[in-house]
């Protein structure tokens, strides 16, 4: 096994990294821009009906402002749909409108709308702020370029234009690339385009055909187009393996660079290969 | 409820024999008699039915009875026409019931048959919820009320209005429940249920069986108000 040692500054341009940086940035830039905009979370311009359905019972309750829909309970507006166990939407009492300002679904959840679609536990979302809370086991969003899963829950936030999965995070693009996270935060702007991406705790990319980078942490930023790996730094490809504390990659001009730990100090990085 | 003499009763409303008909006119003096006697009676009967009456209640504050009229029926009960009862209840609202017809088929038990009863009670602030069906018992010991016949149950606040084939009324306790399918509309929602129970005066609702509501945004609303659901409102 050949190994090599990364000096400060020293630009690589091996076929492992080109590989690993076409991986990522096709991740970062091809999937997530659609595949995880929140499905119920679009402003619905639309003024069509609700429609609430249950198999057991509806209950209403117009001192609480609170409906609850339990068996096989569903509700659906335009393009948008909810399904679970037993939804309960709940408005104010007080106002005159008396629209439905939060959804709660629990168990078996299942949401689409229009392309994206979603399934849990347990659904809280919040129409007055435009955000929702998916919970798991299996917490799952879908769009037609990808999937976004976690244990334990799913969160986006309107008002911060943000995504939140928790524990055992993972994005799946339809073209087979992965990463994986204890916890990832997407950033969205205000057209719900990925804006960064941030993935703490065992990190891990993977493409098809077998690449691999590791990591503790990884931060993408779209508009550099750049992204940071830092922390127990590992890319393998086949036999090679690379490993560092501190990785950057460029996608756009497709070169990688190892950085120090921190200010001042020396980089330093392993190149293996088993290949004489 | 206390219950009436029978010779008080056969005295007035025992219908005449065909041998009463082809008899001599009374003496003026006795035809006289017998019409205060006829008036007294229907006075006493109507305080008796009265007393029938308040037990829609249990407690009333300012009762207000009127009738078209009063009759006996050909056992041994009372039918009143064009009956009109308004009272307070325990907790201080104001109702107000009508019936076309109200007769006790047994005068005493209890069991009032309603014809065409139309029942309002006025709730918080301008709130009104009122009833209405074809046909509807009052069973005044336990204060309930069975309706049958285009049953239709409308609050004034919502402006909803909920219709059934049957239904029946927990006076006491505020409860209005439906065992067969029901129909509930309002400008902002339109909802099919197989069952219904209210309570709370007509703030809780909970529906049973396979239900289906359909709810109109604010949007919506404030757009269609001067078009179709304006003129699909409907009120009992």
């Amino acid at each position: 096994m050949r190994k090599c040692k990364m000096t400060a500054h020293h630009y690589f341009s091996s076929r492992c990294c080109k590989t690993l940086c076409v991986a990522a940035a096709a991740l970062i830039t091809a999937g997530l821009s659609t595949a995880f905009h929140p499905a119920l979370a679009q402003t619905s311009t639309n003024s069509s009906e609700l429609v609430v359905e249950a198999s057991t019972s509806l209950e209403w309750d117009q001192n609480k402002g609170e409906y609850k829909a339990i068996g096989d309970a569903s509700a659906e507006q335009g393009s948008q749909r909810i399904d679970a166990d037993t939804l309960i939407a709940r408005y104010n009492p007080d106002s005159a409108s008396q629209d439905i300002t939060r959804i709660i679904g629990q168990g078996n959840v299942r949401f689409i709308d229009a392309a994206q679609r979603g399934q849990g536990q347990m659904l809280d979302y919040d129409q007055t702020n435009q955000s929702y809370l998916l919970n798991g086991p299996d917490a799952e969003i879908s769009g037609p370029d990808g999937v976004a899963s976690a244990q334990k829950t799913i969160f986006y936030e309107k008002s911060k234009n943000m995504i939140t999965l928790n524990d055992e995070a993972m994005i799946i693009l339809s073209d087979g690339r992965e990463l994986f996270g204890n916890r990832v935060i997407v950033s969205l702007d205000d057209a719900q385009n990925v804006v960064s991406i941030n993935a703490v705790g065992e990190v891990t990319v993977k493409q098809p055909n077998g690449q691999i980078a590791t990591s503790d942490k990884a931060d993408y930023d779209k508009r550099a187009n750049k992204a940071e790996f830092s922390g127990n730094v590992v890319i393998t490809e086949k036999d090679s393996v690379l490993t560092g504390e501190r990785a950057e990659i460029d996608f756009e001009s497709g070169i990688s660079k190892m950085l120090s730990p921190s200010e001042g100090k020396r980089i330093s990085g392993r190149f293996t290969s088993s290949t004489k | 409820m206390t219950d009436k003499p029978d010779a008080q009763k056969s005295v007035v409303f025992t219908p005449r024999s065909a041998q009463d008909l082809t008899a001599p006119a009374a003496p003026r003096a006795v035809r006289s008699k017998r019409k205060i006697l006829i008036f007294s009676a229907i006075l006493v009967l109507t305080g008796i039915l009265s007393l029938g009456w308040t037990q829609f209640s249990g407690e009333n504050n300012a009762i207000e009875i009127s009738v078209q009229s009063v009759a006996s029926t050909k056992t041994t009960g009372i039918e009143m026409t064009g009956a009109r009862y308004a009272g307070t209840t325990a907790s201080g609202k104001r109702y107000l019931i009508t019936a076309d017809k109200a007769s006790e088929e047994q005068f005493g038990s209890g069991e009032i048959t309603l014809i065409a009863p139309d029942g309002t009670l006025d709730g918080e602030g301008s709130n009104q919820v009122r009833v209405r069906a074809n046909e509807a018992i009052y069973y005044a010991n336990d204060e309930q009320m069975h309706m049958r016949g285009d049953v239709v149950l409308y609050q004034s606040e919502r402006e909803l209005t909920l219709r059934t084939a049957y239904a029946e009324a927990d006076i006491g306790e505020g409860r209005f429940e439906a065992p067969q399918p029901v129909v509930m509309q309002s400008p902002s929602l339109y909802l099919t249920s197989q069952a219904m129970l209210a309570r709370d005066g007509g703030s809780y609702f909970l529906f049973t069986g396979k239900t289906r509501l359909v709810m109109q945004p604010a949007t919506q609303k404030k757009d269609q108000n001067s078009g179709s659901i304006q003129t699909q409102k409907q009120q009992p």
